[in-house]
């Protein structure tokens, strides 16, 4: 609980990323915090946002970093480095989208200079802050599945379109910016780090040459085995823009997560010709941006680190290191 | 009208049996298994005589058709005998335990000139023979990641053959060849496979194993299979295109729920559930309908014996695969 302090001033740098417009809402709604408003270093893209959304616009990132206590970066994979660099120095707190770089190096940087800066650092891992996911884990940390042997992920979305397909810009495709998620639950849940991974990657659904199709293997070193499913296989009639799915079989039972296919509801809209699934469970964001905000004014750890992001990026570029290879790479 | 005998008289010779009393131009005419009992039971059924040898059953009973319904290891055996003494032969699934068994079936058959058929039931199941023909009228364009899931528990028959290795090849040979084999006809050759699972972790009546299939076509194919899960049987599978995307799970098709009360000793009267998807006509009936309908015009089955050979090699490469922790090409 957060009680009699100052709230915190919040600003996100770049709305590249579409969990930005989630953030806008979240705080907006979130206690103990004062929302500035949004820099990007598209004009155009952030000005338009900030009107359409009526949040104030800065027009750069010294401007916005000048007024706020916390950045939330949002920007394209290859700049978020940067920035976090940017924040950092300043004194600024970041929740940064995953992964923070498109290389391993970019990413360690990023966590060591909030780390010498003295500031928190928490990687954008909603699927961690799910009341569902924190009840498998309870199941499985608990030993009521008895010992973990095996696990199916799936953490698809829907391609995102834009820059995501830019290399440049991206780094990479589905692999790079849905594995992280998955292998984050799956070490949070398991209790154990990727030791070894084999991936088969390829581009078959959208033009061009990024990665949107991949099934990734992992092999945890308390010996259980696991897949993941990262691609960018819903079309765009898909109900939900991603789902997030977990399988932990154990010695003496199982667990089947399901973080958006469940508490849901099925939405047709007559006029549109749509098929939506609505939630009516907890705003997964909202809790996220809540735990950060109170990590920071607790004094507290991030529930999730840095080094979660790290590890959990690690195993993403073995998966393209291993398709690439076609064999298994240890870490 | 061609007469058959059946060898094997387990659980699948039962389903194959009232087929055979349902086909017109098919009819029963004596049942085999070395378990004397189990011989009569089934033949006692149908009003059919029961042997324990097979010799003495070909040697006594005029019949142009052998179904062997025997475990794994012993169809080869069979279908030898058959061959040597002219008559076609249906043989459950897996056509064999090696491909050394696969090719002696095969290559006794050809030279006999007598058919083989090997009962790929999958095929005539209508959810799955409506997807294959989905997926070749173009309904999801080029395909590009196909999962199937298939499983439960572990198989708990009168002689726990399943148990054993050596004579099922556990849940990859014995279960997900129905999958590997539906891949194959739908998606064409496989290329790669790699495989994690539990067939050699030592844990009694437990196997569960994930298979990634990279396909000729450069689709790639994801199969779970579990005798491992304290769940109802799970049946699904996703096949996602850069054209559009099906999805099917049993758990949610059941057109009928019949639910009960039970009545337990401790929790008094407890609710049971028994969800069913009744047909006019099972894929049973239709996929030996099929077979004898082939003999009596002369056509060659739909389900070829190399066919069944190849899915018997892809599902030992992916027992390999699990065995030595790497990809396994195929030739």
């Amino acid at each position: 609980m957060i009680s009699g302090k100052e709230p915190l001033n919040v600003g996100i740098m770049s709305c590249a990323h579409p969990r930005a417009l989630s953030y806008v809402k979240c705080f907006t709604s979130l206690e103990f915090v004062r929302f500035a408003g949004i820099a990007d270093d598209d004009k155009e893209r952030g000005s338009s946002f900030a009107e359409r959304y009526g949040v104030q616009y800065f027009s750069s990132y010294d401007e916005l970093l000048k007024v706020v206590d916390v950045a939330v970066i949002c920007a394209e994979t290859a700049k978020r480095r940067d920035l976090v660099v940017g924040a950092s120095n300043l004194g600024r707190h970041v929740l940064c989208e995953v992964p923070f770089a498109t290389d391993i190096d970019g990413v360690r940087e990023a966590v060591d200079v909030c780390k010498n800066a003295g500031v928190k650092l928490q990687p954008a891992f909603p699927c961690r802050f799910s009341p569902a996911a924190k009840q498998a884990q309870d199941y499985v940390t608990s030993g009521k599945i008895g010992r973990v042997l095996a696990m199916k992920g799936a953490y698809r979305s829907k391609y995102p379109g834009g820059w995501f397909s830019e290399k440049s810009l991206s780094g990479g495709g589905a692999v790079m910016h849905n594995t992280p998620h998955a292998v984050d639950l799956m070490r949070w849940i398991n209790g154990a780090e990727p030791a070894e991974v084999y991936a088969e990657i390829d581009g078959l659904m959208i033009p061009g040459d990024c990665d949107d199709s991949a099934i990734v293997s992992v092999k945890f070193s308390n010996g259980a085995f696991a897949t993941i499913d990262t691609s960018w296989s819903r079309p765009k009639s898909y109900p939900t823009p991603t789902d997030a799915s977990l399988v932990v079989v154990g010695t003496e039972g199982s667990v089947r997560l399901d973080l958006y296919g469940g508490q849901k509801m099925d939405v047709y809209c007559g006029e549109s010709d749509k098929h939506d699934w609505v939630s009516w469970g907890d705003n997964l964001d909202l809790l996220m941006l809540r735990s950060f905000v109170e990590s920071i004014v607790n004094d507290t750890s991030p529930v999730v680190t840095g080094d979660d992001c790290i590890a959990a990026f690690t195993a993403t570029i073995a998966a393209y290191e291993s398709a690439k290879k076609k064999e298994p790479i240890k870490l | 009208m061609r007469r058959v005998a059946i060898i094997g008289a387990g659980g699948m010779a039962g389903s194959h049996a009232a087929c055979y009393d349902k086909i017109e131009n098919a009819e029963l005419v004596a049942v085999m298994d070395v378990i004397p009992d189990a011989a009569q039971s089934l033949a006692e059924k149908y009003g059919v005589p029961a042997f324990s040898d097979a010799e003495e059953m070909f040697d006594k009973v005029e019949f142009d058709v052998v179904d062997v319904c025997t475990p794994t290891p012993f169809h080869t055996p069979y279908i030898k005998m058959a061959a040597a003494a002219g008559k076609d032969v249906c043989s459950e699934k897996p056509l064999g335990r090696t491909m050394e068994q696969c090719w002696e079936s095969i290559n006794v058959c050809k030279k006999a000139g007598v058919t083989l058929f090997v009962a790929q039931v999958l095929r005539w199941f209508p959810e799955f023979r409506r997807a294959n023909e989905l997926v070749k009228s173009g309904v999801v364009g080029k395909p590009a990641v196909v999962r199937t899931t298939r499983g439960g528990g572990f198989p708990k028959p009168p002689s726990n053959w399943f148990a054993d290795f050596e004579q099922s090849g556990g849940v990859v040979l014995d279960l997900l060849i129905h999958d590997i084999d539906w891949l194959l006809w739908t998606f064409g050759p496989a290329q790669r496979v790699h495989a994690c699972g539990l067939t050699f972790a030592g844990i009694e009546d437990t196997d569960y194993a994930l298979i990634t299939i990279r396909f000729k076509s450069g689709m790639i194919a994801h199969i779970e299979g579990s005798w491992a899960t304290p769940d109802a049987f799970r049946v699904a599978f996703e096949i996602a295109g850069d054209g559009g995307l099906i999805e099917y799970t049993n758990e949610k098709s059941s057109p009928l729920i019949f639910s009960r009360w039970a009545s337990d000793e401790s929790a008094g009267r407890v609710p049971v559930p028994v969800p069913s998807s009744p047909m006019s006509v099972s894929p049973y009936y239709l996929e030996l309908k099929h077979f004898i309908d082939c003999l009596e015009t002369g056509r060659e089955p739909d389900v070829k014996a190399e066919e069944s050979a190849a899915a018997v090699q892809l599902a030992l490469a992916a027992i390999e695969s699990i065995r030595i922790g790497r990809p396994v090409d195929l030739a």
